[in-house]
């Protein structure tokens, strides 16, 4: 995956300028960066959420999914109707992330941390090539936060995993490549491999 | 209540007995034409209420997706929700025959209801959920159902409600001023004539009870098929866990 000379302005605020990344595929990629620096920015970019930008993203999939920062649940329907409205095997997902037995609850009655776990399970529950995840442990427990990063590294093999975070413990848990970021206007400083 | 104000004015002219009100209704509901009445002003109106419903919600959901239906339509609208009812109906009373004036005039004053909450709904239907559908790759369909419907469903029932209040003021006094046979506006027409207060008070009485009845059936029925509106239902089957 490739972003060349990417740049982003909201109302004369460069948030993003001249910027090229070149992402591994098949590999989970850690964008890290302190908040506000335009990771969010990039990433609706990538996921396509943003479609008005300058330059150029090369793709090399059309098969995203995204966990987005904000959990983005349907509030009138419960936690499985969530989920099963866009996979059959939710079940599966529910369970990994600790809410099979809360499946019959409305968002509107989920802790944080819940809300996003179900926001992580509908992400990893459909067909995908390439998975963005936006702060995705935000509100997540410890113990749980490294079940669910388990998970992830388990479902995500051989796909193109990008999560953003400002938490060095997460980063370096769950990606095979870190890329450090600041901003805005966004650039990367260095990168790691771990 | 009202027992307490008979007694204060004591002048059946003024305010008839809740007593006197009862007795008459028992001897209304033995000839025909009392149900012929509550009939043909019931079935008027319901399709002036239904046409306004469907024309309501289809040019709103047009307008939404089209920025010319909108420009055509809205000012329309507007010109429509400020002209005074009196002022249509005697307009009306000149195009078409008096049997039909009601329906048109239930369907003119709740159209604009309808246009104007379904309208808004859609405009305010969370942007982000629009976005998380499209990265989920939802059809048009599913984004209609799962995604626009419940969050229009508020605005719609507001505008049901609403609509089946002002489609029943608006019905019976254009038949109080067409007066058509087998009309409930007609027997208030002739209750006024003939100074028969008891009358007025029961028809009244009458029409309250089965807007009431009828609103609170559909509202029911809506629930029924869009449980999601319903917050009872949400809350019977979960529990804070912060």
């Amino acid at each position: 995956m490739k972003l060349i000379n990417i740049s982003k302005n909201f109302e004369n605020f460069e948030v993003i300028k001249n910027f090229s990344l070149e992402i591994k595929e098949n590999k989970i990629t850690c964008l890290f960066g302190k908040s506000g620096c335009g990771k969010t920015t990039l990433i609706n970019i990538i996921c396509g959420i943003i479609k008005e930008y300058d330059g150029k993203l090369i793709l090399p999939s059309k098969k995203i999914s995204v966990v987005f920062q904000e959990s983005r649940l349907l509030p009138w329907f419960n936690v499985k109707k969530n989920i099963s409205m866009i996979s059959n095997n939710y079940n599966y997902f529910l369970d990994a992330v600790e809410l099979y037995n809360f499946k019959n609850y409305y968002p509107g009655s989920l802790s944080g941390g819940m809300k996003q776990r179900l926001n992580i399970a509908r992400a990893l529950s459909i067909d995908y090539d390439i998975i963005i995840m936006d702060e995705p442990f935000k509100g997540i427990d410890l113990n749980l936060k490294i079940k669910i990063m388990n998970f992830i590294k388990k479902e995500t093999k051989n796909k193109t995993v990008i999560f953003t975070t400002h938490d060095k413990d997460e980063a370096s848990f769950l990606s095979d490549e870190i890329i450090y970021l600041d901003g805005p206007p966004l650039k990367t400083c260095c990168s790691q491999t771990t | 209540m009202w027992q307490i104000i008979y007694t204060i004015v004591n002048k059946d002219i003024f305010i008839a007995s809740p007593l006197d009100v009862f007795k008459r209704f028992f001897e209304l509901i033995k000839y025909s034409d009392f149900y012929r009445a509550i009939f043909f002003s019931f079935a008027r109106i319901f399709c002036g209420f239904i046409f306004a419903l469907i024309i309501g919600v289809s040019f709103a959901a047009l307008s939404s997706f089209n920025k010319s239906i909108y420009t055509f339509f809205s000012p329309l609208v507007t010109i429509i929700k400020s002209v005074p009812a009196a002022s249509i109906i005697m307009l009306v009373f000149i195009w078409l025959k008096s049997d039909f004036i009601p329906t048109f005039i239930a369907f003119l004053l709740v159209m604009p209801i309808f246009y104007i909450n379904i309208y808004k709904g859609i405009f305010q239907t969370d942007k982000k959920l629009i976005e998380m559908s499209e990265i989920f790759r939802f059809s048009k369909f599913k984004k209609i159902k799962y995604i626009y419907i419940p969050s229009i469903m508020p605005y719609f029932v507001t505008a049901f409600s609403t609509g089946l209040g002002l489609a029943w003021k608006s019905g019976i006094t254009a038949e109080i001023l067409c007066s058509p046979i087998y009309s409930i506006g007609l027997n208030i027409k002739d209750a006024k004539i003939y100074l028969e207060t008891t009358d007025l008070f029961l028809w009244t009485i009458l029409i309250i009870i089965i807007n009431l009845i009828f609103e609170k059936l559909s509202i029911k029925i809506i629930q029924m098929i869009f449980p999601y509106i319903s917050d009872k239902i949400k809350k019977e089957n979960s529990f804070e866990t912060d």
